[in-house]
């Protein structure tokens, strides 16, 4: 049972005294669980928004110059998806319409607004599975599909059902899956041929949907989205926006951190929950460093630089996060779960999440340990004989 | 034994605070220890001891004056450069300042990582300073599970692991009881002997003064006396062998040693010459001379003094002047005391006058 050779002194000063340790910890914990649910709040809401962009089968994505989001879209001249299908490596172009639209609640009669999303149903447009089952229903005449995650004020709505949508009357032919968003409580789709029935507005003179709101280029397998753009961009007038889904999804993100609050508050409360986690590790740290005071004098006196003793403190306070981020890490995963689960919105714990968060709980601990080391330093050896 | 001193101190000067508020704690330090000796500091708190070892031990930085410890002049260096002296001292203190979450055998360790040294020889060290401390039953015990006896000699373990030529110890036995602070200073003696190193220490325990080669007292930050306790000893020794001083208490021996100033003379010197006026009292610690008396135009050797024997003290008495020659036979120490020192210690004692006629009267 002899020690290591090296004496890890910042590990036997913290987990000295148990219950200081399991203190220590659970400040730890609480800092953790705070950025975890302020990161985790922040991205399931932005999340939400992206789902639709998410589902586009599609390589690049044509929106007219003056859709800001997805959510509020201007249609364009759908001969800009013609003009696009001329480029090489383009080998399909497809439409997809998106509408607002009166809503009644079967059951209450109540009326809401719910978001309409049309399409050639036999085409790949939307990754959603549940459309495999129901193409050929939707190509009859006033049809539909209802997202189950709509808000429940549209009504439990199950196939076969008969409900009104802009005043007429549209039969439910099956279910999917897709959430909700700032926006849009609730959404429906149904083939491009009903979205011209249920919005003759949207026809031209001769009948036809002559304007786009979402276009999508899809792409032949192995071939350069952003060189195909480039080449789009080239023939296509400058009244449409040719974006790949990257470039799509951090233009998203960024109207909603601009428009709403969302990025500002669950921003801020990371950043509050770095400083309150400042504070709780600097409480810890400084409070070990004072009770060792004397004998940190001592190994100045006895010849050990101030270079070793910064590096014990700092030791001590990369172990304190660590020991802290784990169990902070598995309570969020349960939390996150519980979350979900209560408020319909994608809680996940991604890498990048978790990274970011064991980033910052790291640097709050080094930040705290910066600080209360100054004291070990300030230190001065010949006090120890006074 | 011809060593270089371990500590050479030359004029140090030091004060705290600067401008109006600075006061001096230290005036013209003077000093050497030599490898193999314990100094006792003693002297009233604020007496500046406390800042003259931290001083010696690498604390603090030489304001003015010489310090050389261990061969290396303090004065001038980097902060970088004292902290690379402190490795080779051994330091002790009041308070253990042992790491409560270490082992006996880890604090003493951590003095061990300084120095590069494989890990079989530091484990080899550890368990060897340990186990001559007794606690070789304890070595994996905690502060916590320690008396305060053992704990301090954890400390003293930990200050002389790495086997320091130079121990600097600050009230070691102030914490302890009489067997514990035995102990402790029992080791330190053993030090000084075995691996020759120099013991400073500062104390006001009275009851391990006894260790001490000297004894060097500090008042107001000045060094009043500085004491080599054997030679002391010895010279209140000689002293009291004589019937002159029998009756003298030793507290008055030793503060007439303690005014005596040693010197140092090859064979042939002339210490007194017949006819001269006297100016000091003789006592000789080691060597010989001859006393003579002038016999028309030749020298008449009347007596020859050995260790021990004193003269010189008759001119000082009477105010005639020298009565006979002494002229050293041999490498030769002497004791001397001048004359007002002399006169102010006859006068201590009323007997005193009265002996030295006796002698006198005897000797012609």
């Amino acid at each position: 049972m002899w020690p290591a050779t090296h004496i890890s002194l910042a590990w036997l000063n913290l987990t000295h005294n148990k219950r200081r340790l399991a203190v220590s910890i659970a400040g730890v914990v609480c800092t953790v669980l705070m950025m975890f649910m302020q990161v985790g709040f922040l991205h399931a809401l932005f999340d939400g928004q992206l789902e639709l962009l998410e589902r586009l089968d599609t390589g690049l994505v044509v929106l007219s110059t003056r859709t800001r989001t997805l959510t509020d879209t201007t249609p364009f001249p759908q001969r800009r998806l013609a003009q696009a299908l001329a480029v090489s490596g383009v080998v399909a172009v497809q439409p997809l319409y998106v509408a607002s639209a009166t809503w009644k609640n079967p059951h209450e009669r109540r009326t809401r607004t719910i978001r309409v999303l049309a399409f050639d149903p036999m085409a790949s447009v939307l990754r959603i599975p549940e459309l495999e089952r129901s193409r050929d229903a939707l190509q009859w005449a006033d049809t539909a599909l209802f997202d189950v995650q709509s808000k429940p004020s549209y009504g439990r709505i199950a196939p076969g059902m008969r409900v009104e949508l802009a005043r007429h009357t549209l039969r439910i032919v099956g279910l999917f899956t897709l959430g909700t968003d700032f926006v849009y409580d609730g959404t429906v789709l149904m083939s491009d041929r009903n979205f011209g029935r249920f919005f003759p507005s949207r026809l031209s003179a001769e009948g036809a949907l002559r304007r786009v709101d979402i276009g999508l280029l899809q792409l032949a397998a192995g071939v350069d989205p952003v060189l195909v753009q480039r080449a789009v961009l080239q023939i296509v007038p400058a009244d449409v926006l040719v974006l790949t889904k990257a470039e799509l999804r951090a233009r998203e993100m960024a109207y909603w951190q601009d428009s709403t609050p969302i990025g500002f508050v669950f921003t801020l409360g990371t950043a509050v929950g770095f400083v309150i986690g400042v504070m709780i590790c600097y409480q810890i740290l400084f409070t070990d460093v004072v009770d060792h005071l004397p004998q940190f004098a001592t190994l100045k006196a006895m010849g050990y630089t101030n270079r070793y003793l910064i590096a014990v403190v700092l030791q001590e306070a990369l172990l304190l996060s660590g020991l802290g981020f784990l169990p902070g890490l598995g309570l969020t995963q349960v939390l996150y779960i519980v979350l979900a689960r209560l408020t319909g919105l994608p809680f996940s714990l991604t890498v990048w999440r978790t990274g970011l968060v064991l980033l910052l709980t790291v640097a709050l601990a080094m930040v705290a340990g910066i600080i209360a080391v100054r004291k070990v330093v300030s230190t001065d050896p010949a006090e120890v004989f006074a | 034994m011809s060593d270089e001193p371990v500590i050479r101190i030359r004029q140090v000067q030091h004060a705290f605070g600067t401008g109006e508020a600075q006061k001096q704690v230290l005036y013209d330090v003077d000093l050497e220890v030599m490898p193999g000796e314990i100094v006792i500091m003693t002297g009233p708190s604020g007496s500046g001891k406390t800042t003259l070892l931290t001083l010696v031990g690498a604390l603090r930085t030489v304001q003015a004056g010489s310090l050389q410890v261990l061969g290396h002049e303090l004065a001038g260096l980097s902060h970088k450069q004292l902290v690379a002296i402190r490795r080779n001292i051994g330091f002790i203190f009041q308070a253990h300042n042992l790491f409560d979450s270490l082992t006996a055998y880890q604090n003493v360790k951590m003095a061990m990582e300084l120095h590069d040294c494989d890990a079989h020889e530091a484990r080899a060290r550890v368990t060897a300073i340990l186990t001559t401390l007794g606690l070789a039953h304890r070595m994996h015990a905690k502060p916590h599970a320690l008396s305060g006896g053992q704990r301090q000699r954890v400390a003293v373990a930990r200050a002389l692991v790495h086997r320091p030529k130079l121990v600097l110890a600050d009230e070691p036995t102030a914490a302890l009881d009489k067997d514990a602070g035995r102990e402790v200073v029992t080791v330190l003696q053993q030090l000084a002997v075995e691996e020759r190193a120099a013991i400073m220490l500062v104390t006001h325990d009275n009851r391990i003064l006894d260790i001490a080669d000297r004894i060097v007292n500090m008042v107001d930050g000045r060094i009043i006396s500085d004491v080599v306790v054997q030679e002391s000893v010895a010279m209140c020794a000689f002293l009291a062998k004589c019937p002159v001083f029998a009756q003298l208490t030793p507290t008055t021996l030793s503060a007439i040693v303690d005014k005596m100033t040693k010197e140092r003379h090859t064979a042939g010197t002339a210490l007194i010459r017949q006819g001269e006026v006297g100016d000091k009292f003789y006592l000789i610690r080691r060597g010989q001379c001859e006393v003579s008396i002038a016999d028309g135009a030749s020298q008449r050797v009347v007596n020859t003094l050995a260790e021990g024997d004193f003269f010189g003290e008759m001119a000082l008495l009477t105010g005639t002047p020298r009565s006979a020659t002494v002229v050293t036979t041999d490498e030769t120490e002497v004791y001397t005391l001048g004359k007002e020192d002399f006169a102010a210690a006859v006068a201590a004692s009323a007997s005193f006058k009265e002996q030295l006629l006796k002698v006198f009267f005897q000797r012609q």
